[in-house]
């Protein structure tokens, strides 16, 4: 359960940069001063940062030798 | 001015990698993987070198100067890749060090237990590489050129800098690539994010103006259309994404690891990283209204620069660039040269179970390899783009055969791998050399699919070979008892 919840996290990266791609490919309206396209990718690229810091957080924490 | 700040530069690059060798003793994995005794920080350091190449400073903002939104899938693909990471190099690294291995070829061989596919996979690895390596060098002398007003020839610039790389990475391998990163992140990560504020604001006054006046001016750069439009985007990606770790080097920095932890985190710390790139493409955005057009996009950085700033900042920006194509072409020419000391000339009689011999070739080798990079950068010219996407294309076909290998550990035979490799090369090189596209050779496929990336429709031939082989195999293994019975 705890392993689905991780891979369907590092999934919405992909999810959101390539699927809202397709609703986002215009360069109006402009969202924190970038056109919607730039915003949209950087979005997502700063978004991933924080959705892979709860896929680790949910890591089963192994014995000290894994690190 | 400048020219004595580019030589400030490479003299730091050089000492810097020379110290890094001290109170250390060589063999082929200190050499190599820095005996897998790195922490997160100098593996993010190793990871992120990828980010930071001549390639970003030249390609991204000569791609937003030229073409614009497609210039997109350079920042996204990198938090994708990251994120794969996550899953894909903790086993990896386990599974080389439960076994000692060096190289990716090492991996292909030990995992599907076939020194054939260690060869080939080595082979592969050399040939995809070399093109990168080449155009790290070519981005050196460009860069030098131009900061330096063409008193230091590109031909020069890369002799120069190519003799030094030989001399540092022949003695200190893999802790002069970590070294002398710290110094290139530093001072790449300055300039870039200088530019990208100063450009804008110079040219157009601030970032947001010049995006108003570019899209009122040129809208077609905001949106992905045509050629590369959405499928384009999204298959390009999809692909970048994949073949980012099943580069060799990407192995040996993924082996340096001490732990898989540095993976783990790094998975969090680099999307963030990747995110200066914006600043990339703001230069490349506001080279448009600086210095337009330009015959040879990939100079717009280097152009705007040399327009509104004055020498010794060029100097400092081309200081950077020296150091953007030294780094990550250090790692480049240790992967290289040691595969093929230990996937090539260690397989011959007179090197076998010769530790020291082999290292003392791989370290050798570094001359040849260098000089072959060297001449390439020199002669090649435009060719070196189309080799490296190639080269990229090539070494995706690798992914198919080592995912399966983890998810389904006891299905994936070496003939099975062999396949999937094979037909997926195969079908590249055909696509490449015929001039052909999968939409032209199959014209049925609807209209929207133009922009397919060729590496996808390579790796369904490669995954359908590999399905091929994996269930001829399962047939007869259950033929079998009943043909003995």
């Amino acid at each position: 359960m705890r392993r689905l919840l991780q891979v369907f996290l590092t999934l919405l990266p992909f999810a959101g940069m390539l699927g809202g791609a397709f609703f986002t490919n215009r360069g109006e309206p402009f969202v924190l001063g970038l056109p919607l396209l730039y915003f949209w990718i950087a979005l997502w690229v700063v978004v991933t940062a924080p959705i892979m810091a709860l896929v680790y957080a949910l890591e089963v924490k192994p014995s000290r030798k894994g690190r | 001015m400048a020219i004595a700040l580019i030589a400030l530069a490479f003299a730091l690059t050089l000492g810097l990698g020379l110290a890094s060798r001290i109170g250390k003793s060589m063999d082929l994995e200190q050499w190599t993987i820095g005996r897998r005794g790195f922490g997160t920080a100098i593996v993010f350091l190793l990871m992120a070198g990828e980010i930071y190449t001549t390639f970003t400073f030249l390609g991204a903002s000569g791609y937003a100067y030229g073409r614009g939104a497609p210039a997109l899938y350079i920042l996204g693909y990198g938090a994708l890749a990251y994120a794969l990471g996550y899953w894909l190099l903790p086993p990896i690294w386990r599974y080389a060090k439960a076994h000692a291995l060096i190289t990716q070829a090492d991996f292909f061989a030990h995992r599907f237990r076939s020194r054939g596919l260690g060869i080939a996979v080595g082979l592969l690895g050399v040939l995809a590489m070399l093109p990168y390596l080449a155009l790290q060098l070519e981005g050196l002398g460009l860069i030098v050129e131009i900061a330096t007003g063409g008193v230091i020839g590109a031909h020069t610039a890369i002799l120069i800098g190519t003799t030094g790389l030989v001399v540092y990475v022949s003695i200190s391998g893999i802790r002069a690539s970590a070294w002398t990163a710290v110094a290139k992140d530093i001072l790449v990560l300055g300039v870039v994010v200088f530019l990208g504020i100063y450009l804008p604001h110079r040219a157009y006054g601030g970032i947001e103006p010049m995006f108003h006046q570019l899209l009122a001016q040129r809208p077609e750069l905001f949106v992905l259309h045509g050629a590369q439009g959405l499928v384009w985007f999204i298959s390009t990606m999809l692909i970048s994404t994949l073949g980012f770790w099943m580069w060799p080097h990407a192995f040996a920095y993924t082996f340096s690891a001490r732990g898989e932890r540095a993976f783990r985190r790094n998975a969090i710390f680099l999307p963030i990283y990747q995110l200066i790139l914006l600043f990339v493409f703001f230069v490349g955005f506001a080279a448009i209204g600086i210095v337009p057009g330009l015959a040879k996009p990939d100079l717009a950085l280097l152009a705007a620069t040399a327009a509104t700033l004055p020498a010794w900042v060029l100097g400092i920006v081309g200081g950077a660039g020296v150091l953007a194509a030294l780094v990550p072409g250090s790692l480049l020419i240790i992967v290289t040269s040691a595969l093929l000391a230990k996937n090539g000339l260690a397989l011959l009689p007179a090197f076998t179970g010769q530790e020291k011999r082999i290292t003392f070739a791989a370290r050798l080798l570094v001359v040849p390899v260098a000089i072959a990079a060297a001449a390439f950068a020199m002669t090649g010219g435009a060719g070196i783009v189309g080799l490296l996407l190639l080269g990229y294309s090539y070494i995706t076909q690798l992914f198919p055969a080592l995912a399966l290998s983890f998810l389904t550990p006891r299905l994936i035979g070496r003939r099975a791998a062999f396949a999937g490799i094979g037909a997926g090369v195969v079908f590249v090189s055909l696509l490449t050399l015929t001039h052909q596209h999968v939409t032209t050779l199959l014209p049925f496929l609807p209209a929207g699919l133009a922009g397919l990336n060729d590496g996808v429709a390579a790796l369904i031939v490669n995954l359908s070979c590999l399905a091929l082989v994996v269930g001829f195999e399962q047939t007869l293994a259950r033929r079998r008892p009943v043909a003995r019975a």
